[in-house]
This record gives C-alpha cells, sequence and structure tokens, in this order.
C-alpha cells in the first residue's frame, strides 16, 4: 500500500490477504470529509477504498499476479460513513475467467453495519504484459 | 430564483464556478484531490489538478481509478448543489464507472450532465477527459443522488 501514492495519502493498511480474499482499513481522517458539517467520511474515498480493495482481490485470485486494470466499479450507498472511526473492506474474488476476473467487496465500521457494497471487474492483461517481480513489488512487503 | 424557493424535483438558476469554488471548506476530500470548478461557454465543469498524490500507479504513472471515481463523484455533487442552491452537500445513493482508457499524471477534466431529476432522487451522468480530447474520454460514470431539499 505504501507503494501506490494515493493509498499511502489515505494511510490504507492491508490487514489480512488469505485465499478467501483481502481485508483493508483506513482511518477516517478529517481531511477525508466529504459533509464537514455532518462529518461523514466522503464516498470517494470509499470508492478508492472499493478498487484498491477488489483491484487487490483479483491480482490474488490469479496463479500467477497479472497487472489488472479495473473496467468497471459500481459502488452502493447503504449508509453514511463517520469521521474519526475505522474504516474497513473486505474485497473477494466471484470468478476467474480466462480475461476478466469479477469481484465484489463489503465496506463497514460496526460489523453489523454495511456502509458500502461494490463490485469490481478487471481486466486479465496476461503474464507477458506484467513486469517480471510484480507480485514482490505488490505484496512483498506487506502480505510477505 | 431564491434557494429558500426551491420545491424537490425543481431546478434553481445555476450558480456560477466562483461561487462553486467556495464550497471546499464543507468537502475537504474534494480540496485534498485538487478539485475546482470553472466555466466555460456557459457550462460548468470541473478540473482534477495533476497532483503527484492522486497517482495509483507509479510505473506508468497513471492516476489511480479510485481517485478518477472520487472527482466525478465531487463533480456531480458540486453539479447538483450548483443547481439546488448550494445550501446542503446531497447523500450520494450510487455510483458506477467505466474505465475507458488510462488516466496519465496530467490535469483531468469532468462535465456533469442531469438526467431525470424526480421529486427526491435526481440522475446525474459524468464525462471525464485529458488534454482537449473530450470525443476520448478517459471514464463515464452515472449516479444517483438525493436532492438536497431544504424542507
Amino acid at each position: 500500500m505504501t507503494l501506490i501514492p494515493h493509498c499511502k495519502v489515505l494511510d490504507m493498511q492491508a490487514e489480512e490477504v488469505s485465499d478467501e480474499g483481502v481485508l483493508l482499513s483506513l482511518q477516517g481522517d478529517k481531511r477525508f470529509v466529504g459533509n464537514a458539517e455532518k462529518q461523514l467520511i466522503h464516498g470517494g474515498v470509499l470508492t478508492v477504498l472499493m478498487d484498491t480493495a477488489c483491484g487487490s482481490a483479483a491480482i490474488l485470485g490469479l496463479e500467477q499476479p497479472e497487472v489488472c486494470p479495473t473496467v468497471d466499479l459500481r459502488m452502493d450507498h447503504y449508509r453514511a460513513a463517520e469521521a474519526g472511526r475505522r474504516l474497513y473492506c473486505r474485497a473477494w474474488v466471484t470468478r476467474v475467467a480466462s480475461q476478466i476476473v469479477f469481484t465484489e467487496g463489503l465496506i463497514w465500521q460496526d460489523s453489523e453495519l454495511p456502509i458500502a457494497k461494490g463490485t469490481g471487474t478487471f481486466m486479465r492483461l496476461g503474464g507477458e504484459r506484467t513486469p517480471k517481480g510484480f507480485a514482490e513489488h505488490l505484496f512483498g512487503q506487506e502480505a510477505g | 430564483m431564491n434557494e429558500s424557493d426551491l420545491q424537490g424535483g425543481q431546478l434553481g438558476q445555476r450558480l456560477s464556478a466562483e461561487a462553486v469554488n467556495t464550497w471546499f471548506d464543507r468537502i475537504p476530500y474534494g480540496q485534498l484531490l485538487g478539485v475546482k470548478a470553472l466555466e466555460a461557454e456557459q457550462d460548468l465543469f470541473f478540473e482534477l489538478a495533476a497532483n503527484s498524490s492522486n497517482v495509483g500507479n507509479p510505473l506508468l504513472p497513471a492516476l489511480h481509478g479510485g481517485v478518477i471515481a472520487a472527482f466525478m463523484e465531487t463533480a456531480a455533487i458540486l453539479n447538483v448543489m450548483a443547481y439546488s442552491g448550494g445550501q446542503r452537500v446531497p447523500k450520494v445513493i450510487d455510483f458506477s464507472i467505466d474505465y475507458l482508457r488510462s488516466a496519465r499524471l496530467q490535469p483531468t477534466w469532468a462535465a456533469c450532465e442531469l438526467g431525470r431529476l424526480g421529486k427526491r432522487v435526481v440522475n446525474v451522468s459524468v464525462t471525464a477527459w485529458q488534454g482537449d480530447q473530450k470525443d476520448q474520454p478517459v471514464a463515464l460514470a452515472r449516479a444517483h443522488l438525493v436532492w438536497p431539499n431544504d424542507s
């Protein structure tokens, strides 16, 4: 996460990486507010978190990591996210096809109250278009 | 028209880019990204500054896809505020983005179009492009927002 400049700005952390998917988190800092009057986190911060989580899950869902740009992403905002609290996003792969990886994700602050649901579709660029050491570069520091 | 006269489903006269740019203390993350409103040929549009902090792939370098989405969502929010008196920041119900091209580290532009405006919900389409290639957008997005009634 520290290698992706905007994820570093958000101080995004990888909490868990497994075959089941990824769990990322970030602190709902006041710089990330989208409604100052109500002290709510900007929906765009949730979208960055979701895109990063779904993209990470997509790459990790492949046998050999490939570069996977986002084709499209949809966010459903179930309820507002409060500033000053930590946000968690779990993302997982629903289907790996020959050229596409389908993913879903969920964001929450209280585990029983989902804040946003995301659906992300990613394109596989294939091993030959993926730089050597890509996986180590991306995940070496956090996932080991 | 005064904003207090606005009813659900009623478009106000559009406020100026200058007015829109006074709202960023209410939307700190928009300011962090480097968003501002501009006006050209009677149209309101938005700029995302080419800040290196917005990069997602440092190898290309390319903007973070989530940042482009956040910029386009901010554009949709400010566009709705510009037509609804600007008193309240509207809630976003859902947001969907299609990425058409990789966005390089250069200024990005966005323009919004209000689709159907119901009593409570407004549909907004957003186009984002770089350089003067508005006909080759980097992303297309659509969102539903709650129309910010003051009542």
